[in-house]
């Protein structure tokens, strides 16, 4: 809280840990994809034509994992729905 | 990926979680039905389902939330706000006086009023009216204290040596003074013996007087004094807040995403604690602890002794709970944010679960006892031998106290949630950052409709005055 820019959140990385650095803000992210993710949240108006064009790959790709988060929350849901329903049905008298 | 570990671990967690208060509430599946003024036609369900069905809601509001992943429109709940014009200098000043003059007679009555903790003033008044009324009033309308605040008042007469605090020490003497304040009201009977209240007071008065004198009413009162502190985070919690530009309104809850909100370590455990002192008052009535501190008294220790372990290793324990949900967020939110940062940004939505259960805890006592307060407050030196109160309340009341509970968990989720989006680069990153601390709240839903649900006992040692 105390560094210069308090927008930052406080990192630690780990002594064996290679971070992607932003090169805009310093921030330290794990991977590639965080990396880009990154660039395109924050300083998506700094950023090259072929930065955006990756930002935006990364984006659409993260869809399709989050799609698939979806399915499995979904999931998720009606076999809670269901577990509880039947054993209410069986217990509940 | 790891995901299907991530799942696997998460079964575990939770299947573990609800066997352990499964057996631990074997013993009153006799008296199942749960609701403690149970109407005949309730079902009867087992304990352990309905405390499950409680930690299955805010498991399944946490998979509702993140079906929501468009940061515009997260950010847009919690940015949406008008502003009102201040009230003028002459409200504020009634304000005082009305603090002052019901500090006043609290203690004048607590010292020369009727003995018996049901018809006098002190008692009904602090206890039914401020705790269970006003303090409600901060989360659910706005905070007041600093206006009202008696104490603070009184602290303005004196002047100042203005001593620099010592930064080291932040929000923790307000954690310890937390701490002593409820280890107070539960050894002691604070909440029946009137002049033993009035005393406290007196007591707390010339603390918050010395500390202001030392370090200037300021600093005393936002940084070291628990109780403002405590209502300054309720009033975080409430839908209009006083700022220098007026009186804001924005969506209750909402504003807890605020980055400012909390500071560092101190403060979060200040939120912790917060969240933990009405637990364990709520706890030490059980029957599962009457049991436990039966057989430890059994086998020789002091009761106090008891008591006071069992008070800092629950704290401990929650303090850990917490702050391992933090590092299953820094590993599954794949960031290198740590996790003190990450328990400041999410540790404000255990403050919703906070306002809940303060709101589900009190709100059938309030509305029963309220008569009390206006019969006994009209005449508080000769009060009626048996002050009215609302003797049957419908049985609906208690099935409101569950839903807030639950609504109150259900906005820790999304707070949490929003907290998550505003760190986190990665979409399905800021989602799976959510997985120990929604485990955690889930946990906690569970323990807190099982105490508040468990018939009330006395507990034991300290109510026949054993205690200090």
């Amino acid at each position: 809280m105390t560094e210069a820019d308090d927008s930052l959140p406080e990192t630690y990385v780990p002594d064996d840990d290679e971070p992607v650095v932003c090169p805009y803000c310093g921030f330290e992210l794990t991977d590639e994809t965080q990396y880009r993710l990154h660039l395109g949240l924050d300083h998506y108006g700094s950023l090259t034509d072929a930065e955006r064009e990756q930002f935006k790959q990364t984006y659409t790709d993260e869809e399709e994992t989050l799609n698939r988060f979806r399915i499995i929350a979904l999931g998720g849901l009606v076999a809670l729905y269901f577990g509880f329903l039947v054993v209410y049905a069986v217990l509940a008298v | 990926m790891d995901r299907r570990r991530v799942g696997l671990r998460l079964c575990i967690g939770f299947v573990a979680s609800v066997l352990l208060v499964g057996v631990a509430s074997t013993e009153t599946v006799a008296h199942a039905a749960a609701l403690r003024d149970a109407t005949p036609t309730t079902l009867e369900v087992p304990t352990w389902l309905f405390l499950a069905t409680g930690g299955g809601a805010v498991g399944a509001s946490f998979l509702l939330a993140s079906f929501v992943t468009d940061r515009v429109f997260i950010r847009s709940f919690h940015e949406w706000g008008r502003t009102l014009p201040s009230p003028g200098r002459i409200v504020a000043l009634l304000g005082r006086l009305t603090g002052l003059a019901l500090l006043v007679v609290t203690v004048y009555v607590g010292y020369m009023g009727p003995p018996t903790g049901y018809r006098n003033f002190a008692v009904v008044f602090v206890w039914i009216g401020w705790w269970g009324g006003y303090v409600a009033s901060t989360y659910l309308i706005g905070n007041t204290w600093p206006t009202l605040n008696p104490f603070r008042t009184i602290a303005e007469l004196f002047p100042s040596l203005d001593l620099s605090y010592p930064d080291r020490l932040g929000a923790w003497p307000s954690v310890a003074g937390l701490m002593l304040l409820i280890w107070i009201e539960v050894v002691t009977p604070l909440a029946d013996d009137p002049r033993l209240l009035a005393t406290t007071i007196l007591g707390y008065t010339a603390v918050t007087v010395a500390g202001s004198v030392a370090f200037g009413t300021e600093t005393w009162f936002s940084t070291v004094d628990p109780i403002s502190r405590a209502l300054a985070y309720f009033g975080r919690f409430a839908p209009l807040e006083r700022t220098s530009d007026g009186i804001s309104f924005r969506l209750p809850g909402m504003a807890l995403t605020d980055p400012k909100l909390v500071s560092g370590r101190d403060e979060v455990a200040f939120i912790v604690c917060l969240l933990y002192v009405t637990t364990f008052d709520g706890f030490v009535a059980t029957w599962l602890w009457e049991s436990f501190a039966i057989s430890a008294v059994g086998l020789g220790l002091p009761p106090l002794s008891v008591y006071f372990v069992a008070y800092v290793t629950g704290f401990a324990l929650f303090l850990g709970a917490f702050w391992w949900s933090m590092g299953v967020a820094r590993q599954y939110g794949s960031t290198y944010i740590t996790r003190d940062e990450l328990g400041r940004r999410f540790a404000p939505s255990l403050l919703a679960i906070a306002v809940g259960y303060h709101l589900s805890h009190n709100l059938g006592f309030f509305i029963a006892l309220l008569p009390s307060v206006v019969v006994v407050g009209a005449m508080p030196l000769d009060p009626p031998q048996q002050p009215p109160i609302l003797g049957s309340l419908p049985g609906w009341i208690s099935g409101v106290e569950m839903a807030l509970v639950l609504i109150g968990h259900v906005i820790a989720v999304w707070v949490a949630h929003a907290a998550a989006y505003d760190l986190l680069p990665g979409r399905l990153e800021a989602i799976k950052s959510q997985y120990g601390v929604t485990l955690v709240m889930v946990g906690y839903t569970m323990i807190s409709l099982w105490i508040v649900t468990t018939p009330i006992v006395e507990p034991p040692f300290i109510a026949t005055g054993e205690g200090p």
